[in-house]
């Protein structure tokens, strides 16, 4: 039998170990990679109300059942919210019934791990308890008489790698738990995608801007957008292109936009500290060809989202929009545009550019304008994943926009601050032979009408002001 | 002072952008009058070509090639087969991906609107007039 194989007629079981992140966007994350694989994934997950606090909350892993392995290796090849994947081979909720679970998991789906020619390591696992060097050396003894291994022990780089999990999450008065609540045995298959955290670090990038997105943040948008190889990506928004280098990696085209001249020529002042001007290779080109993907790079424009210059009429252009747009607080938002009522643009000589003057782009604008690109310029089943700035006091679904050609797949809030947080929203294109063609983005609540409506607030409420 | 050597505007970006002038109704495609161009060797991927000849507009691609002074270089029409077909995937290939515009200009066939491409990046900025 080839390592990893579930034999025929045999239900394996995985278990998924999740990262620790307040996003909370895990299963989204999955469901939305099972499909870009062409493979459905239904997940049910256990959220306890905590005794001490009273708060949901929900466990820190999960079991995947009725899934082909190479699918549960499908899944870990994209996620950056799952850790790692193990073939479940028992569980209990105490020692002596994971034991016997172990015991009783067929010897055939064992296979070869006992065999003397396999070395092997057995790791514990606390999760929300510290499990000391005795403890671990406890439970290795505890488990000998089930796990008959001949082969030796290679804690570097064994044939089978085996971990005992004990889930200790159930706080009791901010104490963990003396026992735990649950254990699990299983074969490690292999990690997640989390180390592309430190590959694509921001603290190496040379480009960077003031609003440059958190690479983890960055892949689990590609991972919501379904973007595969061969997918074309755009961002509108594009800036230093941060949101588009996942997206690359994974296999996609991307390309972008801005009406930023500066960030766009790579003009202007470096957004790191004491770096002074930007280089000439401070450019999206330039930071996928240090990355190696050069060949995904298709190109960036100056263009302005209120305004755009692509061309939606009747074609569909796009497989995913990945975008963060401007909230007004560390970006203003801009369009072309004159406070005047006739703006005259000054007679310039030829080979001398005008930069247009800029004016308010009121959020509410923004978001309905980027729900209307999307509609228009997606393919049908394509995404948008966009960050929508929120005034907590202030939030309904209602404040969520709308359109009858977008479907809302998922929204998940990122807290900011005590006052503030952003959703991170998900919507997929409807087939157009479903709705009108005439349908327009609308935003049923009026929190984001008139300039810097979030921005006054926002600043409003960390001054300690009334807002107005 | 040496342009950079980093950045141009491809094809396949020129087939997706249209004039946005108001009040503009064939806007499409705009005209490329091109200045300096180059060509750029890049890995060629079937898979990606064959999905892109589905979304882009092909007579403007064709269209587009001529206005550069690369004439003859495709078939007015894409084969039945182009899935494929290799050779023809390479054409297409090279005329979406491999000529660069580095300086030049997009116009709008309609009001003549002049877009311009410096160091291979398209403005296509509207000034406040216009808006």
């Amino acid at each position: 039998m080839s390592k990893g194989q579930c034999l025929d007629g045999f239900k394996c079981k995985y278990l998924i170990l999740l990262a620790q992140d307040k996003l909370l966007a895990h299963i989204s994350e999955l469901e939305s990679v099972a499909q870009t694989f062409g493979f459905k994934l239904n997940i049910k997950q256990k959220a306890k109300i905590s005794q001490s606090t009273g708060k949901t909350d929900f466990t820190k892993w999960i079991i995947l059942q009725e899934i082909a392995e190479e699918n549960v290796l499908k899944l870990m090849s994209r996620s950056v919210c799952a850790m790692s994947a193990f073939e479940l081979w028992g569980s209990g909720s105490d020692f002596s019934s994971l034991k016997q679970s172990i015991l009783e998991y067929p010897l055939e789906q064992k296979g070869d791990c006992f065999k003397e020619s396999q070395s092997f390591a057995i790791r514990i696992k606390g999760i929300g308890k510290k499990m000391s060097s005795e403890i671990q050396r406890e439970r290795i003894d505890l488990l000998e008489d089930v796990l008959p291994f001949q082969g030796k022990v290679d804690l570097v780089n064994p044939s089978g790698e085996f971990y005992l999990v004990e889930d200790y999450t159930n706080r009791v008065q901010g104490l963990p738990p003396k026992e735990p609540d649950a254990i699990l045995f299983g074969r490690l298959l292999c990690n997640g995608q989390r180390s592309l955290i430190e590959r694509y670090s921001l603290k190496k990038r040379k480009f960077i801007g003031n609003t440059s997105m958190d690479v983890m943040l960055s892949i689990l948008m590609t991972n919501l957008g379904g973007i595969n190889k061969n997918s074309v990506v755009c961002d509108p928004f594009v800036g230093t292109g941060s949101l588009l280098i996942p997206a690359a990696h994974f296999g996609g085209y991307v390309i972008g936009g801005d009406i930023n001249y500066n960030i766009i020529n790579a003009r202007g002042r470096s957004s790191r500290k004491g770096a002074g001007w930007r280089q000439k290779d401070e450019t999206i080109r330039h930071t996928l060809m240090e990355y190696g993907l050069r060949s995904q790079y298709l190109d960036v424009l100056l263009c302005d989202a209120a305004c755009h210059a692509w061309n939606t009429n009747g074609k569909e252009l796009f497989d995913a929009i990945i975008t963060d747009p401007p909230y007004g607080i560390r970006e203003a938002c801009q369009k072309v545009g004159s406070k005047k009522q006739n703006p005259v643009v000054p007679e310039l000589e030829p080979g001398l550019s005008h930069f247009p003057e800029q004016t308010e782009y009121h959020l509410e604008d923004v978001f309905k304008d980027l729900l209307n690109f999307a509609a228009q310029s997606l393919v049908a089943g394509g995404r948008l994943v966009y960050w929508l700035p929120v005034f907590r006091a202030d939030y309904s679904p209602k404040v969520i926009p709308t359109h009858s050609l977008l479907k809302l797949m998922y929204n998940h809030e990122q807290i900011l601050n005590s006052h503030s947080s952003r959703r991170l929203i998900v919507m997929e294109k409807l087939a157009k032979e479903n709705v009108t063609e005439t349908a327009q983005a609308t935003i049923s609540s009026s929190v984001f009408s008139g300039h810097n409506s979030f921005r006054d607030k926002y600043f409003s409420a960390h001054n300690g002001h009334e807002s107005r | 002072m040496r342009l950079s050597t980093f950045v141009r505007m491809r094809l396949i970006t020129h087939n997706m952008l249209t004039s946005h002038v108001k009040g503009v109704k064939n806007g499409y495609p705009l005209v490329i009058k091109a200045e300096d161009i180059k060509e750029q060797e890049t890995d060629f991927n079937p898979d990606f070509i064959s999905r892109m000849i589905t979304r882009i507009e092909w007579p403007a691609l064709t269209k587009a090639m001529e206005m550069i002074g690369h004439t003859d270089q495709l078939p007015e029409e894409v084969p039945k087969d182009y899935e494929t077909n290799n050779d023809f995937l390479k054409q297409a290939h090279h005329a979406l991906m491999e000529i660069e515009v580095i300086t030049g200009s997009l116009t709008c066939p309609e009001s003549g609107r002049e877009f311009p491409i410096a160091n291979g990046i398209p403005n296509m900025l509207l000034n406040e007039d216009e808006v």
